[in-house]
């Protein structure tokens, strides 16, 4: 473990200073002026002699320069000289500034700006989630006018080099404006390129909170940044706020340079996505067809063959809808080939499909709830096999246990199996252990279990821990199967995919990782979020993986790709559970603000968001028709929203809402979206899933 | 800032820097206040993926352990920590009250019972979207005003213009209010048979749960409005007796609002307008339906027939009350059983006559009745006490006999003894409950 508390040490020891530095305004005169004064005099002398040579007052640099008996450094002063071209001086800095932010050794160092910025960038990453956004979005206006100036200083590779390294940090929410000043090469291009000179001649206005500032001017002070503090002063013209600043306010009007398009974050979400359904594989397809035939043909009551029938029809059309949207084979996401258990799962999924129930807002689901007694605040999470059969804890004391819902015996096998004895299915059953208890521990871990998962066909259970690595358990044989081990921190959250054979882990090291059951390296790390990755799911077709995290964003990363294809920013606290609808357009994402925001996958663009919960969200789940959406949240209550009337009023409000201002006005009352509200008794709800038959199961653990 | 910088300067002595410049304590204490921010921000991700609104000391443990720092151990507990103050003359230190453990008491103390297994129950939060109103859910919220509709209790009008405000949160449906008024209507009616028929509704009926608490209330405030009505104190009582026998009520939890009630009955100094009046078969019923009370909830609430007994008691020894208390008194303790006869009357019963006599030797035909129904009241209390003592060879009614008995009962009631037809029976269960009590007492 590379030590991020050391990091932190070295890089915020300046926060102390900051209480007495400057606070309103940009504030760096007045502070640092105390830390120059004490430079040595001839340091002075040499800026001011350079001041005067730049200017050609020629007899004052003599009469200084035998004052001051500087003779000899005529080399340095050269140097000097050539390092920083006089018309930058006359140009753009006042005198004072020049003077005051003169650091000779960051001066001859070609090399500062990448250093400095490399220190600042790593301290925003150490420093607090409370002021991470708007010291990064402090960074950025940074980071471009250093870019430039070592385009001015005639550095253009130092310059390419920098941009190369750095440029990923920002592109998503300025990746047009990056993929112009990539361009630049010569110092005539930047001075004749139009977005270059909006950002030399305009301030760039930024928000940030008094700490925010304070923690920032003292860190560039201590370390004596002054390249960078340099162009805080010049071209940063910082707002004070107070309370925090929501990362929605990217899009205020005093935000980024006035007049110049900020948004380009819609432009970054403009990437193309394919959110269809996964073709239904030829070989299960035929199976299924063929499997169905024969139930028609073996029927012996006439009620049995009609069912039969019934369903073949069903599959017709499911087959139907699927091909109008299906991606094409190709597009999809590489799995192994199917057996039998895909085939059994599409029959069950078909005669549930005929059993289902339909919801919308005349019609609400029944909710069952799983209550679980006696855990003594050390169950942190809950899951529910699809079929209902099994229930899953993970608790802090590092085991998970599992429950038999249907109250059937969990049978694992006795130590003593030998595979030689084995050759029938009855051999298999007399294996098994004689036991009658309807719930089972897993022991393996060695630290809390943050997530657990069981796979689609309830044969796996994933779970992830703070012992930092995922293991894999066997639900025929109860034991652990795979331990997965690559990240660095503890393990929030795990999901294992729609289709089974991957699943996704998302860590305290701010990645979110993609694994295949049969390998013990990750397939994929999707880095990006600015904190920890709180809750991961899989899109309904396994192509992309959605994050929410505690940096207040939602992001959806391609599978194949690795890489981020949307950035869904708006929330205002840590995001803790995301959900997809079943059709994959609509995503759903809450947490800690206890605001549930409702999202359009394909445009980026959030639909709506609910409020009426009083306390942290838990748990989301969509119906299977995608018409409803449940939230299970701490404050003891299941909520059920409509999500059309939701999707119906935005498009009504058109585009020309403000964004940031909807958070302010909705958060007193309760959304029109609000069905239905259901209160437990004293029990903060956990989870809440939908079945194949739109029944809602909610789980929870009673607390006194 | 959260650290003064007295309390870096006081650390710092404690530690051995005896002073500390005035920048560094001032850096330290920024920087102090800076690393618990980023602790307790690293700890409340724990609490949150814990599931959990409160954040503990392990939350703290597993987020410097996450820093790579060394956890604090020795604060890991379930229970909350209690802070201590203590007073100096500066400011008020606060400290975590830490208790020392005897550690040889603690190898000899049996290991501690083993905590309840996780268990899960499951029940419908909602069918079809309507949240069933069963014990697992909580009670319903008045949509419309989004408060609980409980805080505006229901007021239930009686006839006579007495207002009960039930004091137990409650929503009550429009069947069961209407149901109530009936109820209390018809047992004010005139008619006999109306009466039984409501009293026979209380006893039988299933749904009436939610009514208990209002029942209840109807007994207190009956009773306590009608101390001199003969008539309505039976029906108060007889609609005590109804909820208590109806098998589908849990009457449990109501228990202690109701003796009051009865006690009240019981011993209370004038039940009626005139003396002549029969109350004291509402005392009987009243005494009757304790010992019930005490007999079935004994098991779950001991100290209950001691308390009645305790308040039965006072009431027979203190001269001062009437001797209708004193009856109420006598029969709720024979009530109670044998045991209490034995030890709380039969000691007694000697003195107590003689007040008695004193009462009777007043020229009030009043006193002569109350004081007659005393000596039977009496005189039943040593029959159930020889009842209890059956196996018991019935003594010869001789002179030397009644002296003995006249020792423990005094003369009178010694004579009434002698005059009925079991008296050898009481005799012989005086005589051998007074030897035993002599026996042990030597």
């Amino acid at each position: 473990m590379s030590g991020k508390g050391t990091d932190a040490a070295e890089d915020t020891g300046g926060t102390g200073s900051a209480a007495n530095g400057g606070a309103s305004g940009i504030g760096a005169g007045s502070s640092s002026s105390n830390n120059k004064t004490q430079a040595p005099p001839k340091q002075v002398e040499k800026i001011v002699l350079q001041y005067l040579k730049s200017k050609g007052y020629k007899d004052a640099e003599q009469a200084l320069r035998e004052d001051a008996m500087l003779e000899g450094n005529d080399s340095t002063l050269g140097d000097l000289a050539s390092a920083f071209p006089a018309s930058e001086i006359g140009a753009d800095a006042s005198v004072p500034n020049w003077i005051l932010f003169y650091n000779e050794a960051e001066q001859g160092n070609p090399d500062a700006y990448r250093q400095s910025y490399r220190e600042l960038r790593r301290w925003i990453d150490s420093s607090l989630d409370a002021y991470k956004h708007e010291l990064y979005a402090a960074s950025y206006p940074i980071f471009v006018h250093s870019y430039l100036d070592l385009h001015t200083r005639g550095l253009h590779e130092k310059a390419a080099e920098f941009m190369e390294l750095y440029s990923g940090d920002h592109t998503e929410h300025h990746g047009q404006d990056i993929g112009v000043l990539k361009t630049l090469t010569t110092k005539a291009h930047v001075e004749e390129n139009e977005l270059a000179k909006v950002y030399r001649e305009n301030k760039y206005g930024v928000r940030m909170t008094r700490v925010g500032l304070e923690l920032l001017l003292s860190f560039l002070q201590d370390h004596e940044f002054t390249l960078l503090m340099r162009a805080v002063n010049q071209h940063l013209n910082i707002r004070t706020v107070d309370g925090a600043v929501p990362i929605s306010s990217q899009r205020e009007a005093d935000v980024g340079i006035t007049g110049h398009t900020q948004n380009q974050l819609d432009e970054f979400n403009r990437q193309e996505v394919m959110l269809g359904s996964v073709p239904l594989d030829s070989y299960v397809r035929d199976e299924v067809e063929r499997t169905l035939q024969d139930e028609a043909g073996r029927a012996d009551t006439e009620a049995a063959r009609t069912e039969a029938s019934a369903l073949l029809e069903t599959f017709s059309r499911v087959k139907q809808e699927a091909a109008a949207s299906a991606l094409s084979s190709r597009d999809a996401v590489p799995l192994p080939p199917a057996r039998g258990p895909e085939v059994e799962q599409q029959i069950a999924d078909l005669k549930a499909l005929r059993k289902r129930v339909a919801l919308g807002p005349a019609a609400l689901p029944s909710v069952c709830m799983y209550t679980l007694h006696n855990t003594d605040n050390t169950l942190n999470c809950t899951t529910v096999s699809e079929d209902l059969s099994l229930l899953a804890g993970g608790f802090s004391e590092s085991y998970i246990k599992l429950w038999s819902l249907t109250r059937t015996p969990l049978r694992g096998f006795q130590s003593t199996i030998a595979s030689s004895t084995i050759s029938s299915e009855e051999d298999v059953e007399t294996a098994r252990e004689r036991t009658t208890e309807d719930s089972r521990r897993l022991v393996g871990h060695s630290g809390a279990v943050f997530g657990v998962d069981i796979s689609f066909d309830s044969k796996y259970l994933i779970s992830g821990s703070e012992d930092r690595t995922a293991r894999l358990w066997s639900l025929d044989t109860f034991t652990n199967v795979v331990c997965y081990k690559g990240h660095n921190y503890p393990i929030w959250d795990v999901a294992f995919a729609p289709q089974g054979f991957y699943f996704a882990t998302a860590s305290h090291d701010r990645t979110a990782r993609l694994w295949s059951c049969d390998h013990i390296y990750a397939l994929r790390i999707f880095a990006g979020h600015l904190s920890d990755v709180n809750c991961v799911r899989f899109h309904p077709n396994s192509k992309y993986v959605v994050t929410g995290s505690s940096d207040k964003s939602v992001r959806l990363w391609d599978v194949q790709r690795g890489s981020c294809v949307r950035v869904f920013t708006g929330h205002t606290g840590s995001v803790d559970t995301v959900a997809i609808s079943p059709d994959g357009r609509i995503m759903a994402s809450a947490g800690e603000d206890q605001t549930v925001a409702v999202w359009d996958l394909g445009s980026g663009r959030r639909m709506e968001s609910l409020t009426a919960h009083t306390g942290p969200v838990y748990s989301l789940a969509f119906s299977q028709e995608g018409t409803l959406l449940l939230s299970a949240s701490a404050d003891e209550t299941v909520r059920a929203w409509d999500v059309k009337r939701a999707a119906a009023k935005s498009a009504e409000e058109g585009k020309k809402r403000d964004a940031a201002g909807i958070w302010k006005s909705k958060r007193v009352a309760e959304s029109e979206a609000l069905l239905r509200t259901w209160r437990t008794k004293s029990t903060p709800v956990y989870s809440v899933m939908m079945t194949k038959r739109n029944l809602a199961v909610a789980t929870g653990a009673f607390a006194l | 800032m959260i650290y003064s910088k007295s309390t870096i300067k006081n650390i710092s002595e404690s530690v051995g820097i005896p002073r500390l410049k005035d920048e560094i304590t001032t850096a330290m204490a920024q920087d102090v206040e800076y690393r618990l921010h980023e602790i307790i921000d690293e700890a409340m991700k724990f609490m949150r993926h814990s599931k959990r609104t409160k954040l503990t000391v392990s939350d703290i443990n597993s987020a410097l352990r996450v820093r790579n720092v060394e956890p604090i151990y020795g604060f890991e507990t379930g229970r909350p920590m209690k802070f201590q103050k203590a007073p100096t003359a500066l400011e008020d230190v606060y400290y975590v009250d830490d208790e020392q453990i005897d550690l040889d008491k603690l190898l000899d103390e049996p290991l501690p019972s083993v905590p309840l297994d996780v268990v899960y129950t499951a029940h419908w939060l909602a069918i079809e979207g309507v949240q069933p109103r069963i014990q697992q859910n909580p009670i319903p919220i008045d949509e419309d005003s989004g408060e609980p509709a409980a805080k505006k209790p229901v007021r239930v009008q009686r006839q006579d213009g007495v207002e009960t405000i039930p004091l137990v949160k409650h929503v009550l449906s429009k069947e069961l209010q209407l149901y109530y008024e009936c109820i209390t209507d018809s047992l004010q009616s005139s008619d006999p048979i109306v009466r039984s028929t409501a009293l026979e509704s209380i006893s039988v009926d299933a749904g009436i749960h939610q009514l208990v608490t209002y029942f209840v209330q109807y007994i207190a405030v009956t009773v306590k409005n009608n101390l001199h009505n003969l008539e309505m104190l039976k029906m108060a009582m007889a609609v005590a007796r109804a909820i208590r026998r109806n098998p589908n009520l849990f009457i449990e939890p109501y228990m202690h609002q109701l003796i009051p009630s009865l006690l009240t009955c019981l011993v209370s100094k004038r039940l009626c307008e005139d003396y002549t009046e029969d109350h004291w078969s509402l005392r009987d019923g009243a005494a009757e339906q304790i010992a019930e009370i005490c007999q079935q909830f004994g098991q779950s609430y001991h100290t209950l027939q001691t308390r009645i007994a305790r308040t039965l008691l006072r009431a027979f020894l203190d001269p001062t009350k009437p001797l209708t208390t004193h009856y109420g008194a006598i029969v709720g303790l024979t009530k109670l059983g044998a045991n209490m006869v034995k030890v709380l009357v039969l000691p007694n019963i000697k003195a107590y006559m003689c007040l008695l006599d004193v009462e009777l030797e007043k020229d009030s035909p009043q006193l002569a009745s109350d004081g007659a129904h005393c000596r039977n009241a009496l005189l039943e209390a040593l029959r159930v006490l020889s009842r209890d003592l059956e196996d018991l060879e019935p003594l010869s009614i001789n002179s030397i006999q009644r002296n003995r008995l006249a020792d423990v009962v005094g003369d009178t009631l010694a004579g009434l003894v002698f005059s009925e037809k079991d008296g050898g029976k009481i005799m012989a269960a005086v005589a051998a409950v007074s030897k035993a009590t002599k026996d042990q007492s030597q």
